[in-house]
């Protein structure tokens, strides 16, 4: 069969992604597990795990670079593996964010000991509303994390599919986000002693629709990948 | 605003003896720009390029059906004079073929055929030819040593040069690179470039990555048929038809 060696490496880069998709979900659920119970040991292995995310990215970044170098790819051969880089990209900046929401959880810690009461009366507050009584951060991580979960399947499969429902997702993202900004200014105006938590939390959102937005470049890039459209690269 | 038509190709067909080797052929090839013919061995792209200078002309038992129109008139017209139009689309062969006799009397011997018998001006022609052909700096001071005696990447520019002194229109490559060394193939893709300012190129190759690299258009050819033509970028970015995908990517057969 013409070109083993080509697909060889095209299939060991779609590997990859799938990997680098489930660690880059992994690490986004435990980052939202650590601060729903703030705990800083979750945090922390979240902070320590990210290497194994940059190390698959480097190693897809290389194998994509090579594969050009020594195969020449064109047409979908080509763009497959030039748009491997870009996911790869973004699936690093997605697992980057684990560790920033991660890295806010140490952020609450350190700056009340006490913090746990405190966090629950806020996050009380978050909760009443919405109707289904769920938390809205919480809730914006699991589509976030959902998201994710469907980006590299999407790509790797071309699964039409997949994309449509990720588009959705972040609508649902967004709302939420607009909502919860709106609440934590209402808190933070109310409540001088909340801000601090308040700024975390919004940061925490603000990284969470960033998040939602790499899935969304992913599922852009699956078209490019798929029907070679400028406007979706 | 788009480049105007040098050669248009219409109904194109041939037969060597029974065998149909082209079926149906229409192209349009721009003037001012390096249209490149890919396919797999045997797939016509050769007879094709000879078709636009009537090099099958030579061949017994060639039939051809159909127009080749160059400045909109036939070349396979009874007034069309093969040896004329070969001087105005001029050719450049897979190996080069330098005469045995000095690099000058190699460039100025089709402007002696043509009539020219001026020194100072076969002088003047024989300088702008090679340095057309981006020689001039590497023989001017020996342009009486044998064409044999340079390298095979010379030796092409040379045959390049010489077709480029009877003043063509159109220049034809026949795999012009196969029998050279990547920096010989280098200097003839940089110089094509520089070629089709003046000139209208079309090239056949084999390798595909050099018809995408010197190329503005490629038309691919399967069966003695051009089963797609387009810019070169859309054929190596998004192919429209399967079969030329699976040739440019390597999975054809």
């Amino acid at each position: 069969m013409p070109r083993q060696k080509l697909d060889f490496q095209m299939d060991t880069i779609k590997e990859d992604i799938l990997r680098m998709t489930l660690l880059a979900e992994e690490q986004l659920r435990n980052a939202m597990t650590a601060l729903s119970e703030l705990d800083s040991k979750k945090a922390h292995d979240i902070i320590e795990k990210d290497k194994h995310v940059n190390e698959l990215y480097a190693e897809i970044k290389e194998r994509c670079i090579q594969t050009i170098a020594l195969q020449q790819p064109v047409a979908k051969d080509l763009r497959f593996i030039s748009i491997s880089m870009d996911v790869a990209t973004n699936l690093e900046r997605i697992g980057d964010y684990a560790v920033d929401i991660a890295k806010n959880v140490n952020y609450i810690l350190d700056e009340s000991p006490n913090i746990s009461q405190e966090f629950n009366r806020h996050v009380l507050k978050l909760v009443d509303m919405n109707e289904g009584n769920k938390n809205p951060i919480m809730e914006m991580g699991e589509i976030a994390a959902d998201m994710v979960n469907k980006a590299g399947p999407a790509f790797i499969h071309k699964d039409v599919g997949r994309i449509e429902e990720i588009h959705k997702m972040e609508d649902n993202v967004d709302k939420l986000f607009a909502k919860v900004f709106r609440k934590l200014e209402e808190i933070s105006r109310k409540d001088a002693e909340g801000m601090s938590f308040a700024l975390n939390i919004i940061l925490t959102a603000r990284y969470l629709e960033r998040i939602a937005d790499h899935s969304v470049n992913i599922a852009h890039r699956t078209y490019y990948a798929m029907k070679a459209q400028e406007e979706f690269i | 605003m788009d480049q105007k038509n040098k050669i248009l190709v219409k109904d194109l067909n041939l037969w060597y003896g029974d065998k149909q080797a082209l079926k149906d052929n229409n192209l349009n090839i721009k003037e001012n720009r390096v249209t490149a013919l890919i396919g797999p061995s045997g797939c016509g792209k050769s007879t094709f390029i000879r078709c636009l200078n009537r090099m099958n002309d030579l061949i017994d038992g060639v039939k051809i059906t159909g127009e080749v129109l160059l400045d909109n008139k036939n070349i396979y017209d009874k007034d069309i004079d093969p040896v004329a139009l070969r001087k105005r689309v001029g050719m450049v062969f897979q190996r080069p073929n330098p005469f045995p006799m000095s690099i000058f009397d190699n460039v100025a011997y089709g402007p002696r055929i043509h009539g020219i018998k001026d020194k100072t001006e076969l002088r003047r022609i024989v300088e702008e030819s090679l340095v057309g052909a981006a020689l001039w700096g590497e023989v001017s001071d020996r342009l009486n040593t044998n064409a044999l005696d340079l390298s095979g990447g010379q030796q092409q520019r040379l045959c390049i040069a010489r077709t480029l002194a009877v003043k063509p229109e159109v220049v034809l490559f026949d795999e012009p690179c196969s029998a050279l060394d990547p920096i010989a193939t280098g200097k003839i893709e940089d110089l094509m470039q520089d070629l089709k300012k003046k000139y209208t190129i079309v090239i056949v190759t084999h390798n595909m990555q050099q018809a995408a690299r010197v190329s503005d258009y490629t038309g691919f050819f399967l069966l003695g048929r051009l089963l797609e033509f387009a810019k070169t970028r859309d054929i190596f970015e998004n192919p429209k038809k399967k079969e030329t995908e699976d040739y440019i990517t390597g999975r054809f057969g």
